[in-house]
């Protein structure tokens, strides 16, 4: 009796170490600044990695530009209290690249001026999806260098496929180190070919309308379970390549607005948006 | 019947798990995160050098960032990924760069009196594309221990006197890509007193206007290479290969020793 009760002890005491572990590895979140000075730090980056050919470059880059370029978007930028954002891109595949460091969007002039630079940025590929190394180069590298305080960092992650990297570290390590770092990660999945297939059927808005598309899931469960993280997060998926420029411009604007998906888009979310 | 043995005790058993998890990331730690170190550069202030001297920074992926003239003596960069890094005017002397990747590193004007960089990666693939090759040019490698393959790379008007170039141990390198395969490099207006290259492949290296006083090449393959208006006083060129390459202009030429080894003098352009 008196041995059950010491082995009683020692399995709380066990179970109080492996809790206390866990806690010590769960991300906690920081607060955003009281002095920010501009509304969103928000870093796009864009898978390169050998799915991805000149076609499907262009479409994601000239996606981006055009959303940049989108009135609604820049409506969101300019309407913060701060009336501005830092916009900074990174490419990766085997490794990331920091293709377009940190710089200020205050106007539709800046807007336009950094839309014209993203779709010149040339294509720097590579073979494989090394997402959690460049989660891990964002959380070192780009996320210490915003140049100015900002009440919202946000990491844009699209891509057409999970991590296929061998990485040295789990993806969800990284991932909880960002957020501890006060950074809201969202996912764009592209569903595309074998990547597009899976269990359960999602949802996502038709462009300009009311309606709601069938997604098949798959990749975007894989994005809700290993990418998505932080407070307001979501996924939003991409129907194909070609939805990509409707999906990335619905992105920036929730995004930038820092609104959640359903205070900007009400109810015509169902399953399309996964928010956190 | 019959327990297993090993980790009765769940207390024990959940400490072990602590402790497991400690050593693991001990072995691997620098002495700070890349994200620390980035952090330094980004709050520097203008003109205010960081000091990383003596740090243990191996195996840290840096590549990418400004380094800002950063003070790294006798830092330890071994592993580190430095391609793209911008280290011009940094204070590297004494630092251990060896197996780092340095592809596109900028260490232009940079200190590395004494460092040695050996086996470190330069090129992105087996093409050998000159244009990933680090560039040293203006840099101080006095005294420095250079083992790799640096094709094209551009030391012009660095100070390399009493540098020493070439493998550790040639037989070392066989059946792997050679460390000693330096072909094409730049060393236009470069101080290279002293310099000690051995078992090296230097076709079609440029050396003009270089200072080559008292200098070895044991064994170098020199075909090509372009030594036009350079200072060769007492320099030492055993066994090696001169085939095709150009001597105009070179100044004591005559007190160059060992000339009775040197293979295809008579195809040398004088």
């Amino acid at each position: 009796m008196r041995i059950m009760s010491i082995r009683g002890t020692c399995y709380f005491v066990a179970l109080l170490l492996c809790v206390f572990s866990t806690m010590a590895r769960a991300p906690t979140l920081a607060a955003p600044p009281a002095d920010a000075q501009v509304d969103t730090a928000l870093i796009v980056s864009v898978d390169v990695s050998n799915s991805v050919d000149s076609d499907r470059y262009k479409l994601q880059m000239e996606g981006i530009a055009k959303a940049l370029e989108d009135p609604g978007v820049i409506d969101a930028i300019t309407g913060g209290p701060n009336g501005g954002i830092l916009f900074a891109m990174v490419t990766w595949a085997d490794k990331p690249n920091f293709t377009l460091p940190w710089v200020r969007i205050a106007n539709k002039v800046d807007a336009l001026a950094v839309a014209s630079r993203v779709r010149k940025l040339p294509l720097q590929g590579g073979e494989f999806t090394c997402m959690t190394k460049m989660l891990r180069s964002a959380n070192d590298k780009i996320v210490p260098q915003i140049p100015a305080k900002a009440l919202r960092i946000v990491i844009d992650v699209s891509g057409d496929g999970p991590d296929n990297c061998n990485a040295d570290e789990p993806i969800e390590k990284v991932r909880d180190e960002l957020v501890s770092n006060g950074v809201t990660i969202n996912g764009l999945p592209i569903l595309e070919g074998a990547n597009a297939g899976g269990a359960g059927q999602t949802a996502a808005i038709v462009p300009g309308s009311t309606a709601v598309q069938q997604l098949p899931a798959g990749l975007e469960d894989w994005y809700k379970t290993h990418v998505q993280a932080g407070p307001g997060s979501f996924v939003l998926a991409a129907n194909g390549y070609g939805d990509f420029a409707r999906a990335i411009r619905q992105k920036f604007v929730i995004e930038i607005s820092g609104k959640s998906p359903a205070q900007r888009f009400g109810a015509l979310v169902p399953g399309g948006l996964v928010v956190e | 019947m019959k327990q297993a043995t090993g980790y009765k005790h769940p207390l024990l058993c959940g400490l072990g798990l602590l402790f497991v998890q400690i050593p693991v990331s001990v072995a691997l730690a620098a002495d700070m995160t890349a994200r620390d170190v980035t952090l330094q550069f980004h709050k520097a202030e203008a003109n205010q050098r960081v000091n990383l001297a003596g740090k243990d920074l191996s195996n840290l992926d840096l590549a990418g960032l400004d380094f800002k003239a950063a003070i790294l003596t006798k830092a330890n960069l071994y592993g580190a990924d430095l391609s793209f890094a911008d280290l011009k005017g940094a204070d590297l002397s004494g630092a251990k760069l060896d197996r780092a990747i340095v592809m596109q590193a900028d260490f232009s004007g940079a200190n590395l009196e004494g460092a040695t960089i050996m086996a470190p990666s330069v090129f992105s693939t087996a093409m050998i594309d000159h244009s990933d090759a680090p560039k040293f040019a203006g840099a101080n490698l006095r005294g420095a221990r250079i083992a790799a393959r640096l094709d094209g790379t551009d030391f012009r008007g660095a100070d390399l006197t009493n540098a020493r170039l070439g493998p550790n141990d040639r037989t070392s390198e066989a059946g792997m890509a050679p460390a000693s395969k330096m072909l094409g490099m730049n060393f236009s207006g470069a101080t290279l007193n002293g310099m000690d290259m051995r078992e090296v492949d230097c076709t079609f290296c440029r050396f003009t206007g270089a200072k080559l006083s008292g200098a070895k090449f044991i064994h170098v393959d020199l075909s090509k290479a372009d030594f036009s208006g350079a200072d060769l006083t007492d320099a030492d060129l055993s066994e090696s290969n001169l085939e095709g390459a150009n001597l105009t202009g070179v100044k004591g030429f005559d007190t160059v020793k060992s000339l009775a080894s040197v293979r295809n003098l008579e195809t040398a352009q004088r």
